[in-house]
This record gives C-alpha cells, sequence and structure tokens, in this order.
C-alpha cells in the first residue's frame, strides 16, 4: 500500500511539471527597456523639484470599476430579551456510568463469545487460567491488602487485555482450521462474509449491525485491508477477532 | 522529465501488478459522519448490561432475541435472573466488598502444634516441643520406634526416639512418619496436663494425639480459614436466594459448618496462636459428624439467640478485631456514617485533657468516640483477637476472682488478664476493676448495647431508617457505578429506600426498581 501511494505521489508531482508547453517569451523577458522618456501630458508630469506632493497615476483606461457595496440588512434589538447570560442548556435526564467489566466477567465473558476458549498458558504441565493469576493485576481486590476494586479502564488493563484478546483469537482460529465447530470465527469458504460479520458483532456486543450500513461497511474495510496488506485471509479475520474484544463496547456496558 | 515520469509509470504499474488487487475503497463521506450520542441503551445491549450485572456472564443469543422483540428485556425474563442462584452469587460478590471478607492471613493455630518434615530422617517433627522431648530442637531418628518391657519408650544416648506411622487426619489414606513423642494420642499427660491445650506443648507426656488432631502441618489449617469466609458468604446467598428479608443478614442464627470448620469447632479451639477462640461461638456438641475431608459437605446448624448474622460470624470477627474496628466497618457499610475526623482537624488537647482514659470525654477524640465507644459495646461479650462469646453467666458485669487480682495486683487468671478490667493506669480507671472491660467508662444508657449485642445495632438503624437508606445507596451506586450526589439523586434515593422498607427489605425488589428505572438504561 505505502509503495503504491508513494508512486502515485511521485506520478502526480512528475505530472504536475509537465502540465502545459513552456510559456513563450513575452515582452516582459526581453532585455531591460530604458526609462521612458518625460510625457507632456499635464497628468503624468512629475511635480517640480522642492514640491512634497505625491505624482498622481491616472488608471489605466481599460481596468474595470469596483463593484458597488451591498447593503447588508441590520436589525437593532435584543433577541432574547435583555438578559446577559444566555438561556441554560437543557438538563438532562440522569443516567449511570459507563462500566468496565471486572474479571470474573471478562473471563466468563471470552469465553461465552469464544466458545469455551479462555485467556490460559501451560505451566509445567498444568493449564493456568490468567484471568485468575493475574486476577490483582486486572483490578481484583484480595480485601486483606487491597479492599476496592478498580474498574478503570487502565494502560496496563488495555495492555494485558490485548494480550488476552491475541491468545484467544489464536486459539479460536487454530480450532477453526483444525477442527471447525460452533461459534466459528473464520467462516466456511462459501459463507457471505458481510452476514458473518454482522453475527460477529451480535455476538461479541449484543447489538444489531443493520444491513450495508457505517457499521458494517467499517468492519469490513478493516478484514478486508489486514487481508489486503498481509495477503492472509485468517489475519483479517484474527483482526476483526482482536478488534471486537479489545473494543470498548465488549468490555464496558 | 517525461522519460522520468515515464519510467515511475511503469513501476508503479508493476507494483500493482504484483499484489494483483486493488486498496480497498475507504467508506464514504456522508457515512463517516458519527451518529448522535444517544445515551439510551438498544434492547441488546440493556439485556447484556442487565445480564452482567444481574449473573456476571452475558446473555445467551435467544435472551438477546427476547429482549430485541420486546423494545426491552420482559418483566418474566428479568425476574428469572433475579430468582437465579447467579443473582445471590453476584450480591455475594458484591458484599465481599461491604465486609472485606477474607482471613486466610490469619493463623489460627498456635506455632507449636506445627509438624515440620526433616527431610534428612525423613520423618514428621515439632521444633519447640522437641527440646521437651530430647532436651534440643532435634528430630527423632529415621527408624520405627521401640518400647521396652514396661511401654516406655526407648530413646538413644542422645534422648533420641523412632518414629511411628500415623493417618493424619487431613489425609487419612496418606500416613506419615511421625516421631514417636510427637504421635503420643493421650488426652492428658501424667502430670494432668490437658494435651488438646497449649499447655501440651510443654509438657512431654503430651503429643499432637489421635489422629495428629491437635497438630497440623503444610498449611492444611488455611482450610478452616476458607471455611469461615465460605460460611460467612453462604448465609448471605441462602437470604438472597430465598428472598428473605435483608435484615436477617444482621438477626439470623442459621449458620453452615462443613468438615474443616466442624473438626477446627472439636480439636483446635484450645490450641489458639495469641487469639481468643475460647469460649466456643457454637455448641460443639450439637455439631453434625464430619470428617476433615468432608469440605463439601455444607451442614446448617442454628446457633444461640446471641448470634446477630454476619455481625458474629468467626470470618467477621477476625477480620475485624477489636470491637471499635466492628463498629466502624458496620457504620461505614451499613450505615454510610463513616468515622472521619472534621475537616479542620482535631483540637490540640491540653496535657490533662490528652491523659483521660475516657475517649469519649478526650478533647479531639471526642469528635468520633463519643459514638464509636456505645457502637462498639455491642460487641463487648464477643472476644477481641478472637471469636469467643461470654456468656454472662460465666462472665458477669464483675467477677470476684477478677476484682481480688486486680487489687492486689497479682495472681490474675487468663480469663480475668483477657477479659476484665484488671489494672488501674489511671484513677479514672479505678472504679472499673474487676469489671467486663466492655463495661470500662460505660454509660448506664449504652449498658443494653453489651447485653443485648450487635443486633441492637442493627435494629436500631432499621427503626431510624439509616440501614434501608444505606442499603439502598450502596446498591444503587454498585448498580449506576456512580456515587449517588448528582441533582435529583436525593429524592429518587429516598423514594427507592421506602420502596425497599415496604417490599419487607427485599433485596431482589430493590435491585429491580434500581434497574427498571430509566437511569440504569442511560449510559454516560
Amino acid at each position: 500500500m505505502r509503495r503504491t501511494t508513494l508512486c502515485a505521489a511521485l506520478a502526480l508531482c512528475f505530472l504536475a511539471c509537465e502540465e502545459g508547453p513552456p510559456p513563450a517569451a513575452t515582452e516582459a523577458d526581453a532585455a531591460p527597456s530604458p526609462p521612458a522618456a518625460p510625457s507632456s501630458d499635464a497628468a503624468t508630469r512629475p511635480a517640480p523639484a522642492g514640491d512634497a506632493a505625491p505624482p498622481i497615476v491616472a488608471p489605466a483606461p481599460d481596468a474595470a470599476p469596483p463593484p458597488a457595496p451591498e447593503d447588508v440588512p441590520v436589525e437593532v434589538g435584543d433577541p432574547i430579551g435583555g438578559a446577559l447570560r444566555p438561556p441554560a442548556p437543557p438538563v438532562a435526564p440522569p443516567a449511570r456510568a459507563r462500566k468496565r467489566m471486572n474479571v470474573d466477567q471478562l473471563n466468563a465473558a471470552v469465553r461465552a463469545v469464544s466458545g469455551g476458549i479462555g485467556w490460559t498458558e501451560v505451566r509445567g504441565g498444568v493449564e493456568i487460567d490468567l484471568f485468575e493469576d493475574l486476577s490483582a493485576t486486572l483490578g481484583k481486590p484480595d480485601y486483606a491488602q487491597v479492599t476496592r476494586e478498580n474498574l478503570q479502564p487502565t494502560a496496563l488493563f488495555q495492555k494485558l487485555f490485548d494480550d488476552a484478546a491475541r491468545s484467544v483469537c489464536a486459539t479460536w482460529i487454530a480450532r477453526d482450521l483444525g477442527a471447525p465447530v460452533e461459534p466459528r470465527l473464520v467462516p466456511p469458504d462459501d459463507a457471505d462474509v458481510d452476514a458473518h460479520l454482522r453475527d460477529l458483532v451480535r455476538r461479541f456486543h449484543q447489538r444489531a449491525v443493520p444491513v450495508g450500513g457505517a457499521d458494517e461497511a467499517r468492519w469490513r474495510w478493516l478484514l478486508d485491508s489486514v487481508t489486503f496488506v498481509t495477503g492472509e485471509p485468517v489475519a483479517g479475520w484474527n483482526a476483526v477477532c482482536v478488534g471486537l474484544f479489545t473494543h470498548p463496547d465488549f468490555y464496558s456496558y | 522529465m517525461r522519460q522520468i515520469t515515464g519510467l515511475l509509470a511503469l513501476l508503479c504499474a508493476w507494483t500493482g501488478a504484483a499484489h494483483g488487487q486493488v486498496a480497498p475503497p475507504t467508506p464514504a463521506a456522508a457515512d463517516a459522519v458519527c451518529a448522535a450520542d444517544d445515551p439510551t441503551l438498544v434492547p441488546g445491549r440493556l439485556a447484556r448490561a442487565l445480564s452482567l450485572d444481574l449473573r456476571g456472564a452475558l446473555p445467551a443469543p435467544d435472551e438477546v432475541a427476547q429482549a430485541e422483540a420486546a423494545g426491552g428485556v420482559p418483566d418474566a425474563l428479568l425476574d428469572a435472573w433475579l430468582a437465579s442462584p447467579a443473582f445471590a452469587g453476584q450480591v455475594v460478590r458484591f458484599h465481599r466488598g461491604l465486609l472485606w471478607n477474607n482471613v486466610e492471613n490469619v493463623r489460627l493455630l498456635a506455632v507449636n502444634s506445627t509438624l515440620q518434615l526433616d527431610r534428612g530422617e525423613g520423618v514428621w517433627w515439632r521444633r519447640n516441643p522437641a527440646r521437651v522431648y530430647r532436651g534440643d530442637d532435634v528430630p527423632c531418628r529415621g527408624e520405627p520406634a521401640r518400647w521396652d518391657a514396661d511401654g516406655r519408650l526407648e530413646v538413644d544416648a542422645d534422648g533420641r526416639e523412632g518414629y511411628v506411622e500415623v493417618a493424619p487426619y487431613w489425609a487419612p489414606d496418606a500416613p506419615l512418619r511421625v516421631c514417636a513423642f510427637d504421635a503420643q494420642d493421650a488426652r492428658a499427660s501424667a502430670l494432668g496436663t490437658d494435651c488438646a491445650t497449649t499447655a501440651g506443648s510443654t509438657d512431654p507426656g503430651c503429643g499432637c494425639g489421635p489422629d495428629l488432631r491437635w497438630c497440623t502441618a503444610q498449611n492444611v489449617d488455611r482450610e478452616v480459614n476458607r471455611a469461615m469466609a465460605a460460611a460467612l458468604e453462604r448465609l448471605i446467598f441462602e437470604l438472597v436466594a430465598a428472598d428473605a428479608p435483608y435484615t436477617e443478614l444482621f438477626t439470623s442464627r442459621r449458620a453452615w459448618v462443613n468438615g474443616p470448620l466442624t473438626y477446627f469447632y472439636r480439636h483446635h479451639l484450645g490450641l489458639p496462636r495469641g487469639l481468643s477462640l475460647e469460649p466456643a461461638p457454637v455448641d460443639v456438641d450439637d455439631l453434625p459428624e464430619l470428617d476433615w475431608t468432608d469440605e463439601d459437605a455444607w451442614t446448617e446448624i442454628r446457633l444461640s439467640p446471641a448470634h446477630a448474622g454476619i455481625l458474629t460470624r468467626p470470618a467477621f470477627l477476625l477480620r475485624f478485631q477489636t470491637n471499635r474496628a466492628r463498629a466502624n466497618r458496620f457504620y461505614d457499610a451499613f450505615l454510610c456514617q463513616p468515622f472521619n475526623p472534621p475537616d479542620g482537624g482535631l483540637p490540640v488537647a491540653d496535657e490533662a485533657e490528652a491523659r483521660n482514659p475516657d475517649l469519649q470525654q478526650r478533647a479531639g477524640c471526642k469528635y468520633c468516640h463519643a459514638l464509636l465507644e456505645p457502637a462498639a459495646a455491642h460487641w463487648g461479650r464477643w472476644a477481641e483477637q478472637g471469636i469467643g462469646y461470654l456468656a454472662p453467666d460465666d462472665f458477669p458485669v464483675q467477677r470476684d476472682d477478677c476484682t481480688q487480682c486486680a487489687l492486689r495486683g497479682v495472681g490474675c487468671s487468663r480469663e480475668c488478664r483477657t477479659f476484665y478490667v484488671t489494672r488501674a493506669l489511671a484513677p479514672e480507671e479505678a472504679p472499673y476493676q474487676g469489671m467486663l472491660n466492655a463495661y470500662q467508662f460505660r454509660r448506664d444508657a449504652h449498658v443494653r448495647n453489651v447485653e443485648q449485642g450487635p443486633r441492637l445495632l442493627a435494629l436500631q438503624g432499621l427503626a431510624d431508617d439509616r440501614l434501608p437508606a444505606c442499603v439502598t445507596r450502596r446498591a444503587a451506586e454498585w448498580l449506576l457505578g456512580r456515587p449517588l450526589d448528582q441533582p435529583g439523586d436525593a429524592a429518587w434515593l429516598a423514594a427507592r429506600s421506602r420502596d425497599f422498607v415496604q417490599a419487607d427489605y427485599s433485596y431482589r425488589a430493590l435491585v429491580r426498581s434500581i434497574v427498571t428505572d430509566g437511569r440504569y438504561r442511560r449510559v454516560r
């Protein structure tokens, strides 16, 4: 993509330099002419020495006169009844705050969406649930030393959840390519890609995506652009998967 | 110039041909405009939020479809979620944040009760009692023990005996090689020492008892800590699942025990590590017959009338080990009245005032303690740094033996030293010598706090509406994810609190009234 853009830019640049034949030489390009001899016209006669008035220059005979100014209607009066302060903005109805999922909700949600795949790793032959292993880092209190649950989407949370998304998505893709079971991330070859994308958004975010709308176009664009850059459709679906997990519509509500 | 342009064109054409396709178009400019911000959740997202808050999990696809078809979560679906065990689990999780329910860092059993493995000899032994057994902190020999004709344990020139194989109570199928002195199972020594107490660790005639019941190893006693926390949460779970009045959280005599907890009550109360585990807070004779290994066999029991729901459970008493801490947690969590100093700080007391032992009157301190001391008195018959209950029959307001030893200054028993005023460090304390600690500086009007216990504190909170108002506020803060300090919140909270009371303190109804309000569906 970058190479193509650069080439296009360079080509446009050179084409711009090539527009039209080179301009023909004009009288202005000729050797400079000596200053004009004084004219006998009084309008252009220079002022005698010792007089401070500037020389009068008459306009060119064929210059168009400036247009007459337009009348702009001006009203006098106070449209808001004389108040010095603007009217108060409308009071928004009370609402709740958007909340981040806690660690337990995240763990359950990831497994529910992926059909049972969790964020795990094997240590010493034992499968460790990393949501539980890193729960303190992700804000879960132990109520011995930490008594308040941190539900802010901090940079550390974003980083760790990004790791979780990539791990789960990679495992999901491997399952789809090896022994696919529902739910599928990578659709069958004959599947309607747009419909599958809409199903995925509904599965991850519980949102209905209008057919052919901007929302669908954005996810399709992500899929297509990553596929184009990498040349691997699987990479495109991986990007969609990670994007759906790390979107605020997944981890917050 | 034209030649360069032509070369560039050829280069770009080759680049495009190498990839075989063209970059995808970007969305149309009109579609790139963001939609107007509407804070109201669409039905699917509302179902998602409700399911996460009420059940801790995403809704099923068919549940999302139901919500979309109905334009919101149908009442029947919402009621099903509220009646589910998952909702009770979420309420338990929320209350963990109010009660700070974790006592795993509390060491229950005495140091001398802990067996350790000597890898050289391959035997289990106890270090401190070894000095009593063998004259030095050394283990026994790594060979089977022998007895003489008189039944006495044979020792070598160094005073070391052999080992015996014992099936410990925590792993009956995995016998251990335990030093014979440590494995003695007599209930009482020849000197009359009760081997089931800490005194047994200094008597060579005492050991760990049958099945090593008076000892522990490899931190297996932590199962008791976990069981205590689980038992407290089980009470909350059962009350919410049954939609019982929320007030029973502070008045209920229902309790649950499992194997480790039962074993602890039966065999470990006399072996505390700096704690007051006795007098037993439960009737040990009425406990179910469970083995230590019956971890999952939760059995309901009924406690004495002195109990007050979660406020007298071992997990609460050990998490907040002083009466002031217990009162402070209750006030903060359930009355929304934390004890904070005034904005301008505490006044500086003069020297005489700073020595006043009565905190209810000491300058500065009285700002909080005028209220905190009477509140703490509700736990006056519950041991501090422990779980023991001081029944009035055995622990009257004033005890003659404690009064006498306090006046003489010597010879005070452990009970007097622990539970009664036996020293007067200031003249103001002298009148209280021989009296229960909770009665020191106790006003006449607050005597009933000691005798009626934490139950009275909760009922007072009900009578003056502080408790239901605070419970409503806490639930709303949990579900709405913000403090309730915006215009209109106070009146709304008051209305929800009235509904909570009129619904007979149904926590399920309270949550329902909050999540069905428009505030919950609008998100900013």
